[in-house]
């Protein structure tokens, strides 16, 4: 009789942190297979058409900008909650919440009609105050799971998951409530913001906005600066690797738990803001039916793919932008081939869910050895 | 009973086995012999191999080479399922119970012969009469947690013989119990053997293995010495054998150290003012507890494992709430004010498990310094990094670079960092928690005898928490033996007979 | 009040049996140990895997009670295994559950939108009048039956029986279970299978008896109201099945409140927010028996270390 047992044990000496480039490009061609299997199960789908529309979504960068940069400021977000193992799945709330921080600033509180006058010399004192509060809210909506979290142990990623859906019944009924605009063709949505509060286009590159860039760049850096610079990144890098240690240093860890949840809010809010005055311009009904391009769960993946090194956030925010642009680009040039109705949400699902699974399978090799031993 | 064999049959061996831990090589091609009807002991000192080879044959751990045959075939075990198959059971020195299920229910857990619809209830009565046949009676229906060390030790005995095992592994299982408690075990143990089960006895103490076991094999630093038939007992040479020629150096260093510092008249540095704390499940784990340490002074607090010590050491540092009593640090009212205060008032820790209790794996030794010092805002990273080549240097650590994660180190080398750190920053108390847990026997003696230099040069007051006598023995001015959560008698180092403080530890 | 009593107990009682079933499933599975953060995607699959089958088994016998029956019976099966797939992985291999619940969550979203979309295709082609389960009339009590037939038994299993005992065992501390020579991995992969038949049976009953049809995104966050349920009744099946009865009413009842100029934003996101709510009074509540704490291992990496 053969009998098959996997040993596992935990490795102390050995670091294989070096290999982390090679895990990523490994977990992403893993999850690309299996996730065409998993179609081709359903829809027999041909390999040549799956694999040459992947291609060209790579080929084709340039669509592949916007969502990269979204999924970096989100990414970051998430990435520097999980230094603290507070696993923020609620960025999507979060992002949201900074969109309605930013619309409510520039239309339809009093700052707005004085800050947003007719010459314009202070539109970018309004743009900074909408960017601020849409941070600001985007933080209050990650505290609460932070304190939850902190104060009765009520672990953060149900609760998240649940306030991301509270979110988008909020934006719905602001929306189709009291922000509901006036000239709106019959659909229900809100006005336009008004033109000068928009983000800047930056000239020869019609997706990207100045604003967005440098927000990205000051985010990344800040993070960075904060983790491996600051006192507090010290304390976050403590909680997330072992919070016991934390206390038993004489801090509190109750504390950090909720500095961290409203850090990583803020920057989730933020890029919510930065959305909704470079792209969207407006808030539309039923907001939770991919028009926030679900960036704050897939960013959830960002976060796992360069996990706890921020380094890695840029390569996985452009993979994972690969990835989703790729379900997309499926819907639409595999029409024919597809049952109607399959959606690129649903590619994009399971992509994002394969390759995380893949990666965070074959990412405990760090950690542990895994050995099959075959006894006859 | 037809399903064990007539004495002298060989039931397992055990050939060649080589284990390596990182940095460490555990057994070193050891082979070994045991038969039907006899109780076998594998004596050793602690990190001579001696758990790592009953793991091997319980199937927890893989050997790296060698095998094993059972009644003369080579088999594979993969894990404990395997070994339990061939009639192998291991019990450890802290009890395989869940502290949460019931007696009943952690023996039908085990039972092969039940399948998965068995009722609880269908297996009381067997389990009822086993514990009357070994002759200590234990409520079926409580929990585990509510029963006594000695008690979860015959849970687990009743386990065995219900599963009617072949050959029982005992790791260090009668090491804490009391003469005449212990002589109960061995009677158990005998009685196995008589039934032609074979006991595999591990042990660290000479006088144990002879008394109880028909063989003993001794092991030094992953090797075999010698097996010993019964005839050539004789505790001495077995002792040398054990230790080598380190043991005339441990017994001097006993004798170095039997000069007593007197330090009465002064005011207590720490006191705990009747302190009781809860465990995870609510129920108290500490009960009135009344402890003072002086300036200088070392006091000892031994018990058998499970005793609460290591609720105490939390109570002590802050990382366990006090629900009743009062706790002061040189007259500071700390109670309950968190490590933040305790810390802050100058009580440094060193654990027996410095990567759960005291430093991040994950992180830098610079890091690691960092977190035992406060800061606004950046990190000062350059001085960081000049003190941490010094202590590196000082207390010869083996670390690459200040910027290595500590989890790269070998386990004596993060305890030697973990020491440094708080040695450097403990200003008026340390609390010491099972240091030989994860340090070898040589860097215990070194430690302990730093220690008492460092209460006496520095006034350092030292609580010193451990499951060993003799290490308490060795360093303390004063002991207090803990059992059940209660402190249930306070000696002066002169004033204490050894017999005494066994038979309380297990009360 | 008599009308408004005609339709509340149908409605009350068809959402009690779906959010109970699922809601024992989800006990059962974190009562082993495994964080079910996959509850919500494989809800999501499993009702539309029912909607599907029920097609297929309509075309393929004829529309009525036998093939209603079989998509049930089959999407119970199917989930099963997929939740055995779950709690396999997380015990073989030390890996971040937390991660590995997201990452078939997020797959259970995307196949059950493929799934039921095939589906709907069948249906359009064949034009099927799919009679979904009839038992909003005769056969109702037998679901209803079958509730408080799952919640005892469950219940015994959990507490009397020695497979109860090895979930529990391995929900408190896997490795010492292993120790002693139990398969922990078999121990989790069964209470997989009966949590996934439980919780596919509840995918299953939403789909075709609650909604009675399908779209896509159906089921969304129904999941998360069953493991709210299961937390908020200290995952014990008695407290459970009372507990349930709360979160179905409030869930029947608050649109019900629309018409009184409750918004509608207000009624949907309610039952989440009341989730919250029940998980933050569950948790600071002191609870004095031991049967009502969190098993100790839930969601943690299981593997034997070997150390020196």
């Amino acid at each position: 009789m053969v009998k098959i047992s996997l040993v596992v044990t935990k490795r102390y000496k050995k670091s294989v942190s070096t290999s982390t480039p090679a895990i990523l490009s490994l977990s992403l061609l893993l999850g690309l297979v299996i996730s065409y299997v998993l179609i081709w199960f359903f829809t027999k789908l041909d390999p040549a058409s799956f694999f040459s529309t992947f291609y060209s979504t790579l080929a084709s960068y340039a669509g592949l900008l916007e969502p990269l940069l979204f999924l970096s400021l989100l990414g970051t977000a998430i990435s520097v909650a999980f230094y603290g193992s507070f696993w923020n799945v609620g960025a999507e709330g979060q992002y949201v919440l900074g969109m309605l921080g930013a619309i409510y600033l520039v239309m339809f509180s009093p700052a707005s009609s004085m800050l947003l006058g007719s010459d314009g010399t202070t539109a970018g004192v309004a743009k900074l105050l909408a960017v601020a509060l849409g941070g600001f809210l985007g933080s209050l909506w990650s505290l609460l799971p932070g304190v939850l979290k902190a104060y009765t142990k009520i672990g953060e990623v149900p609760v998240m998951l649940l306030m991301n859906y509270i979110a988008y019944s909020i934006s719905d009924y602001l929306t189709a409530g009291p922000w509901k605009g006036r000239y709106t063709y019959g659909y229900i949505r809100t006005d336009l913001i008004p033109e000068s509060s928009k983000l800047t286009v930056i000239p020869g590159f019609e997706i990207l906005r100045y604003e967005v860039v440098a927000a990205v760049a000051i985010v990344f850096i800040g993070a960075y600066l904060l983790i491996e610079r600051t006192w507090l990144g010290l304390e976050i890098k403590v909680l997330g690797s072992n919070p016991v240690a934390l206390r038993s240093s004489g801090r509190d860890e109750k504390k950090t738990i909720v500095l961290v949840s409203a850090i990583s809010g803020f920057i989730a809010g933020l890029a919510g803001a930065l959305r909704l005055l470079g792209y969207d311009y407006r808030l539309a009904y039923n907001i939770g039916d991919g028009k926030t391009g679900f960036y704050g769960y897939t960013a959830i993946l960002v976060a796992w793919l360069s996990f706890r090194d921020l380094k890695l956030v840029l390569p996985s925010a452009l993979i994972v932008s690969a990835l989703s642009s790729f379900g997309y680009r499926m819907q639409m040039s595999l029409k024919g081939l597809l049952p109607p109705g399959v959606s690129a949400f649903a590619f994009s699902q399971i992509f994002i869910g394969v390759t995380l699974a893949v990666y965070t399978v074959i990412r405990i090799t760090k950690e542990y050895s895994v050995k099959l031993v075959v006894a006859r | 009973m037809s399903m064990f064999f007539p004495p002298g049959r060989l039931i397992l061996r055990v050939v060649g086995l080589t284990k390596r831990f990182p940095g460490v090589l555990a057994l070193d091609r050891v082979s070994l012999e045991l038969y039907s009807s006899e109780i076998h002991s594998i004596l050793g000192e602690n990190g001579s191999g001696k758990s790592t080879l009953a793991k091997i044959i319980a199937g927890i751990y893989t050997p790296d080479e060698g095998y094993i045959e059972i009644l003369g075939k080579s088999v594979k075990l993969l894990n404990p399922i395997d070994a339990v198959s061939y009639g192998i059971y291991y019990i450890p020195q802290t009890p395989n119970l869940i502290e949460r299920l019931t007696v009943v229910e952690n023996v039908l857990m085990v039972m092969r012969s039940y399948g998965v619809f068995a009722r609880t209830s269908s297996i009381r009565d067997l389990v009822v009469e086993e514990f009357r046949r070994i002759g200590s009676p234990v409520d079926p229906e409580a929990r585990v947690s509510e029963l006594s060390y000695t008690q979860r030790q015959v849970v687990e005995l009743v386990r065995a013989s219900l599963l009617r095992v072949r050959v029982l592994l005992v790791d260090e299982v009668t090491t804490y119990l009391p003469t005449s408690i212990r002589e109960r075990f061995y009677g158990y143990l005998r009685k196995m053997k008589s039934e032609g089960r074979t006991v595999l006895l591990i042990t660290h103490k000479v006088s144990e293995a002879v008394d109880v076991a028909d063989r003993v094999t001794v092991l030094r630093s992953g090797r075999v010495v010698r097996t010993l038939e019964r005839a050539e007992f004789d505790v001495d040479y077995v002792r040398r054998l054990m230790f080598g020629e380190d043991y005339s150096a441990s017994e001097l260093l006993k004798n170095a150290l039997s000069s007593i510092s007197i330090t009465e008249n002064r005011r207590a540095v720490v006191k705990l003012d009747r302190v009781w704390t809860a465990s995870e499940n609510g129920g108290p784990v500490l009960k009135d507890v009344e402890l003072s340490v002086k300036p200088g002074e070392v006091l000892g607090i031994v018990g058998i494992s499970g005793s609460g010590q290591r609720e105490l050491a939390e109570v002590l540092v802050g990382l366990r709430p006090v629900k009743s009593g009062r706790y002061y640090v040189d007259g500071l009212d700390v109670t309950n004010r968190g490590p933040e205060v305790i810390r802050a008032a100058g009580v440094g820790f060193i654990s027996e498990a410095p990567l759960y209790y005291n430093l991040s794996g994950d992180l830098s030794l610079v890091e690691n310094l960092a977190l035992a010092i406060r800061g606004r805002l950046f990190l000062p990273l350059k001085l960081l990094t000049s003190k941490t080549r010094e202590l590196i240097e000082k207390y010869g650590i083996a670390a690459a670079s200040p910027k290595t994660p500590v989890k790269v180190l070998s386990g004596g080398n993060v305890m030697r960092f973990a020491i440094a750190r708080e040695l450097e920053f403990a200003k008026k108390v340390l609390v010491v928690l099972n240091p030989s847990r994860s340090l070898d026997e040589r860097f215990v003696s070194s430690f302990t005898s730093a220690i008492r230099k460092l209460s006496q040069s520095s006034n350092l007051s030292v609580i010193y928490i451990s499951e060993s006598l003799d290490e308490v023995l060795r360093v303390s001015d004063s002991i207090a033996v803990i059992s059940g959560g209660r402190i249930v008698g306070t000696f002066t180092r002169e004033s204490v007979e050894r017999e005494v403080l066994e038979k309380l530890m297990v009360m | 009040m008599k009308e408004l009593l005609e339709w509340l107990i149908p409605t009350l009682a068809s959402a009690y049996a779906v959010y109970t079933f699922t809601a024992i499933g989800s006990t059962i599975v974190e009562r082993s140990g495994i964080l079910n953060l996959a509850i919500d995607g494989l809800f999501v699959l499993s009702s539309s895997l029912a909607y599907t089958y029920a097609i297929y088994f309509s075309i393929a016998l004829q529309p009525g009670t036998l093939a209603t029956f079989l998509s049930v019976v089959f999407t119970a099966i199917t989930t099963a295994l997929l939740y055995s797939a779950y709690t396999t992985l997380n015990t073989v291999l030390p890996v971040s559950q937390g991660a590995v619940g997201l990452s078939f969550m997020f797959v259970g979203y995307g196949l059950g939108a493929i799934v039921g979309n095939l589906g709907r295709v069948s249906f359009s082609l064949y034009r099927v009048r799919v009679e979904y389960i009839g038992v909003a009339q005769s056969g109702a009590i037998f679901v209803y039956l079958l509730v408080v037939l799952v919640v005892a038994v469950v219940h015994l299993v959990l507490y009397k029986l020695k497979l109860g005992v090895l979930v529990r065992a391995v929900g408190e501390d896997p490795r010492l279970v292993g120790q002693t020579g139990i398969s922990v991995v078999r121990a989790r992969f069964l209470s997989g299978l009966v949590s996934g038949m439980l919780i596919g049976l509840g995918g299953a009953l939403f789909t075709l008896w609650r909604v009675g049809g399908w779209s896509q995104g159906q089921g969304l966050n129904h999941g998360w109201l069953g493991y709210a349920i299961s937390i908020a009744g200290w995952r014990y099946p008695p407290l459970i099945a009372i507990v349930s009865v709360f979160f179905s009413l409030a869930y029947v009842l608050l649109p019900y409140l629309q018409s009184a100029g409750l918004p509608v934003e207000v009624s949907t996101s309610a039952p989440y927010a009341i989730s919250i709510a029940a998980m933050v009074v569950v948790s600071i509540t002191h609870r004095k028996s031991v049967t009502l704490l969190d098993p100790k291992s839930l969601g943690r990496a299981f593997f034997i270390e070997e150390q020196a």
